[in-house]
Order: structure tokens, then C-alpha cells, then sequence
């Protein structure tokens, strides 16, 4: 392409240079996937090579080593944040036994139809739980919750994987939308439309991926227009949502997507029951439960977050109060420069996701108190099982990041980015997605694939000049939907399901949806950068 | 709490204070203090790898 790197204050251009820059997250890859190495590990051993290649290939002094590192930990406090805050509440409502009154309530509102039941919780349940709470949560409820209906195991497995993934980039509170946002300069406005756009796209095909599993053609033609319906209401509630806050827009999305899956689509001629399966239906036993009560730590939720972030006096005033710490100026031997910051990323006290979560917990704790719901410690129990749960993400997350922004603050990425925007040019938009699968797939987590790639993908955007809107909501699209093709994601579902031993035929399942999803959403993007979109 | 997970907690922790520790480094002004804490943070890497 005749890029003049010295102008960028990079070496030049050579295949060797390049190797050594991609040489972490090689190793990153080859150690989880070929030797079945923990992310943690994996990412300590990495985070040791990319210091070692940005010093002795890219001339890196001591400041840019400690400035990329404590970057990189700095980046973690939001997302861990949100981590453990959203592993409470849901821990905090399933102590009280509230899962289950809901999911029962839920099955009982669709007239035990057996596809319907499927759609509802093996996609817009777990879709709901993702909102709140990701980290394999949404399958280890959503799994047993089908089986417990009667569908087999392997498929409850696969559709509670395949279901929940579309809605990760926007769940959790949007902890993995947030490092998008945290790796790239991009603006959160244009950037949640867009990514709502693809992630809308990549909901409609999570909706005919599972009825295809589930019973081949004939299930998709008969549930084709519920998994219409279904993607039109998730789908417009997840863009419209991602208007006001994008942090709970598959929370939202999932809450509307009940409340739609449940009361209007039963209704439907198509989805009636049969004498036979109604008898069946008002045989089966039932768990005695108020629903208001088991889902109001939900509705506080929602009250929370709307009142924080929707009213302008009320978040212009609790905004003012960051915490952010202070950079210096670094630079590599080669001249590229990481001019100083007064605040790096600063974290909004009261308005980020976790402190939100933090406080509707404390509020449904005192309300599930108020009415006997709370078992004596169960407080307590929350707390450990949360600790527990937390613990390992948290030291996957750590080094993954540390090791992500010393490369971005070194320039290995921005070397990485020039040498593949040389090769694949223009069909780019096409590669990209399969970018944020590989990250997904080896990471089992969209955050941790979106902290790999994001800084990635931004620079060959930018160097090939298509939009980075486009291609960075390709690149969470995919780190989404790559949950339900991951090692660790399949391990847990089988662990939940009394599947041990199955991993590798539940990832053959997901494995081909993901595979067509993510072509399919690179065509998409190809084809709206050559309209010249997304800037 | 058990071993495993304590040892978790503290390898956790101790990332956290080779942060503080490399941080102060960093605005020390002297190579040599940065190379000690990045030193420091290697450690503590080191840890969270054996504790993983």
C-alpha cells in the first residue's frame, strides 16, 4: 500500500516485525486453544511477551511498559465493577427463589406450546438475564429451566447458548459495549446506534438458528413468525433503547420481549393449543410464587437506572463526581507518541452501571426482607457464591487488559492493523467479524474479545478509510454471538445439563450457526460500507 | 473460605498494590524506580498465574 510508517513513528513495514507484533496474541491463542490454558495464565504469559517484543523490537522504554500496564488495570475497575455487582443481584433473587417463580410464570402464560416455550426460554429469558447479568449466568438458569420442560438436554444446552449470546454486548449493563467505548476514540452516541443496528441484525438470526436446531425446516416454518415478532420487538426495543442508555438495552429489550413473548404472542391463531397438549399442560406442576413480588428486584432496577440516566438534572449533577488518574507522555524509540492525560477514563462514581446495581440491590434486599422472601443469611449466601463465581473472571480479565493496552500503548496494534489493511484491502467488512469470533471463541467472553480487537479493528478501519462505526459493531456483533462457540461457555452448559464429556458435539452445534450468523452479518457490513455509511 | 479461593482473593490483591506501587513509580522520574516497579508488577503477575 506504500504506507511511510516513520511518519507514524513505527518500523517499517516487514513480515518479520509484523509476526513478532502479532506474537502475543498468537501466543494467547495457541496456549487456550491448543493447550487448554486458562485465560488468566494465558494472559499473564502473554502480557510478559508484549513487553519483552515492545522493548527489544519496538523500542519501548520503562515508561511505556508501566504507562500500558497501569492503563490497561485501570481500564478493569469499570468492568469488574459491573461484574461482581450484577453476580450479587442475580445471586441476591436466586437465593430468595425467584427464578423459578418467574420461569414458571412464563410457561404457564404460553399455553405450554412447546416451540413457544422454547423461543421464550431458551431466547428472550436468557436474553433478560443477560441484561443483568452475564458470565454464563443466562445458560446456567435458562438450561435446566428446559430440560425441567422436557426438550432434551444437548438442545437445551445449545439453544440456552445460542439464545442468550446476541443480547452480550449491551448486558451486564453494558460492560462489554463500555470497553469498546474504552479502547477507541469513538463517540458512545453513533457508535450504540450502530452497534444496536448489527446486534438487532444478529438477534433476528439467533431466533431461526435455534428453531433450526431445534427441528430442522419444519420448526423454522412454524415458528417463523413468532421468531419475527420476537427479533421485531427485541430488536426495536434494543435500537430504541440504545438511543437513551445504552447500558440497558438487552435488559431492556429481554424485560419487553417477556412481557410481548408472553402476553400477546400465545394470543396468536397459529400458537393455540391442541386439546391434548392442554391436558397435558394443566397436569404438570406448578410453583406456588407471587410473580410481582420474585420480579421486583428487577423493576427497582429498571426505576434505578431509568431515574439515573433519564432524568438530565438528576445525572448532570451526579456526573460531576469522576475519579480518573493522571499519564505522563511516553514514547517508543521510533517516535510514536501517547501524549499526556490529566484524567484517564475517568470513572463517574455514582452513575456507572455497578454503583446502580449496587444500590437497587441493597433496595430489593430490604423490599424481599420486608415480605419474607429473604432466607436468614441469605445475604450472605449471595455474597459467596458471588465471590466465588467473580473471582475467576476477574483474574482472566486482569492480564488479558494489561496485555491488550500495553500492545495499543507500544504500537503493536496500530503495526498489526497497517500490515492486514495492506492484505485485505476492500473486503475487509467481510474478515472483520470473524475477527471478534476468533476473540470470543478463545476467550468466552465478548468483553475479553472486544479488549483483544477493538483497538485492532479501529486502526484498519481508519487506515482503509471505511467507517470504524461499522466495523467496530461487526466486531461486538460477533464477539456476542461467538458466547455460544466457546470452550468455556459449552463447559459450563454441559456442567449445568449432566451433559459432562459433550463439550465438543454442543460446539459442533453452535458452531456451524456461528460460522453462517457471522458471514452473514460481514455481507451486511460489507455492503453498508460500500454504500458509504457509518460516518 | 477456602484455600483456593483465598488464594485467589490475595493474588487478586496483590495486583492491586504492584498498581499503586508502579503507579508512584511512574511519576518518579527515575528509570530505575520504574524498572523496580514494573519489577514489582511482574511479581505480582507471576502470583496470579500460580493462583489461577
Amino acid at each position: 500500500m506504500g504506507i511511510d510508517l516513520s511518519a507514524v513513528g513505527l518500523p517499517d513495514l516487514g513480515i518479520l516485525t509484523w509476526i513478532l507484533a502479532l506474537l502475543p496474541i498468537v501466543v494467547i491463542l495457541a496456549l487456550m486453544l491448543g493447550f487448554g490454558m486458562s485465560g488468566a495464565k494465558a494472559g499473564v504469559i502473554s502480557w510478559v511477551i508484549a513487553a519483552l517484543i515492545a522493548a527489544f523490537v519496538f523500542q519501548a522504554d520503562a515508561n511505556v511498559l508501566a504507562s500500558g500496564t497501569l492503563k490497561g488495570i485501570w481500564s478493569t475497575f469499570f468492568v469488574l465493577f459491573i461484574i461482581w455487582s450484577s453476580m450479587f443481584l442475580y445471586n441476591l433473587v436466586n437465593v430468595t427463589g425467584s427464578f423459578e417463580v418467574i420461569a414458571d410464570t412464563f410457561t404457564e402464560l404460553t399455553n405450554g406450546n412447546k416451540l413457544l416455550q422454547l423461543l421464550i426460554l431458551g431466547w428472550v429469558f436468557p436474553t433478560f438475564i443477560q441484561g443483568v447479568c452475564g458470565f454464563g449466568v443466562p445458560v446456567a438458569v435458562a438450561a435446566p429451566l428446559l430440560i425441567g420442560l422436557g426438550f432434551d438436554r444437548k438442545l437445551s444446552v445449545v439453544t440456552a447458548l445460542l439464545g442468550h449470546a446476541w443480547g452480550v454486548t449491551f448486558g451486564s449493563l453494558g460492560s462489554s459495549f463500555s470497553v469498546l467505548l474504552q479502547q477507541s476514540p469513538v463517540e458512545e452516541g453513533p457508535m450504540a446506534f450502530w452497534a444496536a443496528i448489527f446486534i438487532a441484525f444478529g438477534g433476528f438470526l439467533t431466533g431461526f438458528a435455534i428453531l433450526h436446531n431445534y427441528d430442522g425446516m419444519k420448526a423454522v416454518k412454524e415458528g417463523a413468525v413468532a421468531s419475527i415478532f420476537l427479533s421485531i420487538v427485541m430488536g426495536g426495543t434494543l435500537i430504541l433503547t440504545a438511543f437513551a442508555s445504552p447500558y440497558v438495552a438487552t435488559f431492556v429489550a429481554g424485560a419487553v420481549g417477556l412481557i410481548a413473548g408472553s402476553f400477546i404472542l400465545p394470543k396468536f391463531p397459529q400458537y393455540r393449543l391442541t386439546e391434548e397438549d392442554q391436558a397435558d399442560f394443566d397436569a404438570a406442576d406448578r410453583v406456588e410464587g407471587n410473580f410481582g413480588l420474585a420480579f421486583s428486584a428487577y423493576i427497582i432496577l429498571i426505576i434505578v437506572v431509568f431515574a439515573v440516566y433519564l432524568i438530565p438534572p438528576l445525572n448532570d449533577f451526579l456526573s460531576q463526581f469522576q475519579i480518573g488518574i493522571a499519564f505522563p507522555e511516553t514514547s517508543i524509540g521510533y517516535g510514536l507518541v501517547n501524549e499526556s492525560i490529566a484524567s484517564y477514563s475517568p470513572l463517574e462514581i455514582f452513575t456507572t452501571p455497578g454503583t446502580l446495581i449496587v444500590i437497587s440491590s441493597i433496595l430489593a434486599a430490604i423490599f424481599y426482607k420486608m415480605n419474607g422472601l429473604l432466607p436468614e443469611g441469605g445475604i450472605k449466601t449471595a455474597f459467596q457464591r458471588t465471590l466465588s463465581q467473580s473471582i475467576g473472571s476477574t483474574q482472566t480479565i486482569i492480564p488479558m487488559t494489561m496485555m491488550a493496552v500495553l500492545m495499543t500503548e507500544a504500537g503493536l496494534t496500530l503495526y498489526i492493523a497497517y500490515g492486514i489493511a495492506g492484505v485485505a484491502g476492500g473486503f475487509f467488512p467481510i474478515v472483520s467479524p470473524f475477527i471478534g469470533l476468533l476473540g470470543g471463541f478463545v476467550t468466552s467472553s465478548g468483553t475479553s474479545s472486544n479488549i483483544l480487537f477493538t483497538a485492532l479493528q479501529f486502526e484498519v478501519a481508519n487506515i482503509l478509510d471505511i467507517s470504524p462505526y461499522i466495523i467496530l459493531a461487526m466486531q461486538t456483533t460477533a464477539s456476542s454471538l461467538s458466547n455460544s462457540f466457546s470452550p468455556g461457555n459449552a463447559a459450563l452448559g454441559t456442567g449445568v445439563s449432566g451433559l459432562d464429556g459433550e463439550e465438543g458435539a454442543i460446539l459442533k452445534d453452535t458452531g456451524k450457526y456461528n460460522i453462517v450468523m457471522n458471514l452473514l452479518v460481514g455481507i451486511l457490513g460489507y455492503i453498508l460500507v460500500s454504500m458509504g455509511l457509518g460516518f | 473460605m477456602d484455600k483456593d479461593l483465598r488464594n485467589k482473593l490475595l493474588s487478586v490483591l496483590f495486583i492491586l498494590i504492584a498498581f499503586v506501587v508502579l503507579y508512584f513509580a511512574l511519576w518518579s522520574n527515575s528509570d530505575t524506580t520504574t524498572w523496580v516497579g514494573l519489577g514489582v508488577m511482574a511479581i505480582a503477575a507471576v502470583n496470579l498465574y500460580i493462583n489461577s
